[in-house]
């Protein structure tokens, strides 16, 4: 490799002027002043990879100090330097070398800058004491020299091929490394744009409005669509508070506070909006959600706040939240016991009609009757019912009912109609059942006293046919009797038999009246179910009742035998228990057996809240299994004896049956019969 | 000379039966009138002469109200007899009773002949017993 050394007869190697600061294509200042521009290197801090360079440049040439410096119209920069005082950091008025010298050999070498025309007398090469200077260019890929990477010595001296390549070589590198430079910088300039050209999409597209403001809130930057929002342009609003423009004055404090509250969060964090109300240029209020996110550039605080306009899903919410309203209105106001269970029968709603108590129904949701049962100190039981019946709800996938007898906590049964219906998917997949429940006490109630009155009607009925019977035979039949009679008296021409006629028709007038007047009674006391109930004792009732028999008692020679020291009294009509008396001790006296002497036992009872008369006799007795179905039926008699004609037992039947009693009998042919009367509901005490 | 025509009254109506009776002779056929004041009495009578058909009636008037074993008792009990009784006999229920219930009961049962309500006039007792 050849190489040239310059000297100072020889032609100009090394030209330091103003006016020629750069060998390199004559002209091209501007590109070289716009590559260093464009490598932004130029009065940048100093770089290792550079100081490097130098460091191995001043190594191979065994010299004290190298630079690497670039050149721009008026100087001659050090990017990198090594062996150099800290102030000597460029050479003002620039360095320069002969084109053609450098060209043909690349390296352009002053061995005594003192033997140099131009160098000699240079105030910074002799300041410095420079004696010795090498310099290799720094050629761009557009063959532009930007600058140079030189080394001194502070005594004249030579450099070695070897030294001048390996220059040469690190020359090589640096430009090397500039065009890195270039391609990084390139790159990092379009990535920046990339960003740049983002924002500026995200800020003018938005479909938030974007305000930035200052610490004080005054608007700085405002997007199109806060344009549109609040119907101020950009220039408009600048140099405006935002907080005084566009928020309405009772909402400006909770602005600056969610403002002061966005900094206690991390930067950049604008998840958390607060919702207020806005105000546009026309004045018109709307409903909006700010996200403030603080930004700190360069030491100022900004704020970052995007708006949107909630109006609709304000509305929408509102309307979600009237529904809402409506529905849990009815389900809560509804006299109905509502539930939903999941498809274990866990409860997924319960209104407060099913549970009236807030905090059990809040306890209850995610639970089961069994968990419930066990929280409430309660039976199972109802549990385990409710559990059957959600399963054959849940397997038959059908509506199930079923009556739930239940108590109140004060003790009072009620009965409640109950309905799981389950509800599937359209998959056929079960998600929930509804369960209602609906109180039917009073319904039930309703049945049963029409059952009863139902009860008392088909009696009242039968009574009524047997009354038509009654009529039918106890009154036609004498009147029947009494036409024949009389047909016959007016047919006979035989005095005598006329006679015998006539002294028939008196029996069967007197048996026609007083079959009139028992009937009558009949009605009545039919009539008279509100008799008037008193505190009356048994014995003063039945010496009353025996006065009226007196005459059948003494001819009878009857004993009567009388055992009311266990319940003297009861709570009656005295009217019936009367007529009680007065129709069984006759039909005992009636039906005395010829052959014994009549004994009358009466006696008293109490059983529980009722109280039982009983009335035994020893006389003829009926034989119950002919005539047990018929026995207290109106007119109905058991003996071929002249006063039976069966209405006693029909009226006092009738009378113990109007106040809930019952009356039935024991007997055994020619054993005797006894009666037995219970008084319902008879007080316990005061008798 | 007319066969002499063998009647059951079963009433307890002792007057009833003395009208009966003079009624059934004033109209001058041949009979011969047996009464019994109950069912009873005539079941048993009917179960005893059950064989005899010289002591069976050819017509029984049956009165509903009666003690010990009223008429509806009697015809219970009757229809077990009846198959095996050797003389046959046209049984009319023979009552005061105007109560259509009693009439469509009787009238539902295959050995009542007819239901008459009382009184009966002596132009229609001869009608029933030339039949």
């Amino acid at each position: 490799m050849k190489y040239y050394v310059f000297h100072r007869h020889e032609s100009l190697l090394i030209i330091i002027s103003p006016s020629m600061n750069n060998i390199s294509n004559s002209g091209n200042d501007a590109e070289v002043v716009a590559t260093l521009y464009q490598l932004q290197i130029l009065d940048t801090a100093r770089e290792e990879e550079f100081d490097n360079i130098a460091i191995l440049a001043a190594q191979i040439c065994e010299t004290d100090s190298a630079v690497i410096g670039f050149t721009d119209s008026k100087r001659f920069w050090f990017k990198a330097r090594v062996g150099l005082r800290e102030t000597f950091t460029e050479i003002p008025g620039g360095l320069a070398f002969c084109r053609n010298a450098v060209e043909e050999t690349g390296i352009a070498i002053v061995e005594d800058t003192l033997e140099n025309e131009i160098l000699c007398d240079n105030p910074h090469i002799l300041r410095e004491g420079i004696r010795f200077i090498a310099s290799v260019p720094l050629i761009d890929n557009q063959k532009l020299t930007i600058g140079y990477l030189c080394v001194f010595a502070p005594t004249p001296r030579k450099l070695s091929e070897q030294q001048a390549n390996g220059l040469k070589m690190l020359a090589m590198q640096v430009t090397s490394l500039l065009m890195l430079r270039i391609e990084l910088l390139k790159n990092s300039v379009d990535n920046y744009k990339e960003v740049e050209a983002q924002m500026k999409t995200i800020f003018l597209n938005s479909i938030d409005a974007v305000v930035v403001t200052d610490k004080e809130g005054l608007v700085l930057q405002w997007n199109p669509k806060a344009e549109e929002m609040f119907g101020w342009e950009e220039k408009e609003i600048a140099g405006k508070y935002f907080h005084k423009t566009c928020i309405p004055e009772r909402y400006s404090d909770s602005y600056l506070k969610a403002l002061k509250k966005s900094n206690n969060n991390n930067i950049g964090d604008a998840n958390k909006s607060v919702e207020i109300k806005a105000v546009d240029r026309q004045t018109n209020e709307f409903d909006v959600a700010i996200g403030i996110s603080p930004a700190i550039i360069r030491s100022r605080t900004y704020y970052i706040c995007f708006i949107s306009d909630i109006t609709d899903r304000k509305r929408a919410t509102e309307e979600l939240d009237k529904q809402k309203e409506f529905y849990e209105n009815i389900l809560n106001n509804i006299p109905t016991d509502i539930a939903v269970f999941d498809s274990n029968h866990k409860y997924l709603f319960v209104n407060p009609s099913a549970i009236r108590n807030v905090e059990l129904r809040k306890y209850i949701i995610g639970k089961d009757d069994f968990e419930y049962a066990i929280y409430r100190n309660r039976d199972t039981a109802g549990a385990e019912l409710r559990r059957a019946k959600f399963l054959e709800a849940k397997e038959t996938a059908k509506e199930i009912r079923w009556e739930d007898n239940l108590k109140s906590p004060e003790g009072i049964p009620f009965t409640h109609l109950r309905r799981m219906f389950p509800v599937h998917d359209k998959n056929g997949e079960l998600t929930m059942v509804i369960g209602y429940g609906i109180d039917i006490t009073e319904r039930k109630e309703m049945e049963e006293k029409q059952s009863i009155l139902l009860k008392k009607l088909s009696i009242q009925n039968t009574q009524l046919v047997d009354f038509c019977n009654i009529v039918s035979h106890n009154l036609r039949a004498p009147m029947v009797n009494m036409l024949l009679l009389v047909d016959f008296i007016n047919e006979s021409n035989d005095v005598e038999e006329q006679k015998l006629l006539v002294s028939e028709i008196k029996p069967v007038l007197d048996n026609l009246n007083t079959t009139f007047s028992e009937l009558v009674e009949s009605i009545q006391v039919k009539e008279d179910v509100e008799a008037k109930i008193e505190q009356i004792s048994f014995v003063d009732c039945l010496n009353r009742a025996m006065e009226g028999l007196k005459t059948e008692i003494s001819s009878s020679g009857a004993v009567i035998e009388v055992s009311f020291d266990k319940v003297p009294a009861i709570m009656y009509p005295s009217k019936y228990l009367y007529s009680i008396f007065q129709n069984l001790i006759s039909n005992a006296l009636k039906y005395r057996s010829p052959d014994r002497i009549s004994h009358i036992k009466l006696k008293t009872i109490r059983k529980n809240k009722s109280v039982i008369l009983s009335v035994s006799d020893n006389g003829l007795g009926i034989d119950l299994t002919k005539h047990g179905e018929s026995f207290f039926k109106i007119g109905k008699t058991f003996h071929h004896h002249p006063h039976a004609k069966g209405f006693g037992l029909f009226m006092i039947k009738t009378h113990i049956e109007a106040l809930n009693g019952k009356i039935w009998v024991e007997s055994a042919p020619d054993k005797g019969a006894t009666f037995f009367i219970e008084f319902t509901n008879q007080p316990l005490c005061n008798l | 000379m007319q066969p002499v025509k063998n009647i059951f009254l079963i009433d307890d109506d002792k007057l009833f039966v003395f009208l009966i009776r003079k009624t059934i002779s004033l109209t001058g056929i041949p009979t011969n009138v047996e009464d019994f004041s109950d069912g009873m009495s005539a079941l048993e009578y009917f179960k005893n002469n059950a064989g005899q058909p010289e002591l069976l009636p050819d017509i029984v008037f049956l009165d509903l109200r009666m003690p010990i074993m009223d008429g509806w008792e009697f015809l219970d009990a009757y229809a077990d007899i009846e198959p095996k009784l050797t003389r046959k006999n046209k049984l009319y229920v023979f009552s005061s009773s105007i109560s259509p219930h009693d009439i469509e009961r009787a009238k539902g049962i295959g050995l009542v002949t007819d239901f008459i309500v009382k009184p009966i006039l002596k132009e229609q007792f001869a009608e029933i017993l030339q039949s």
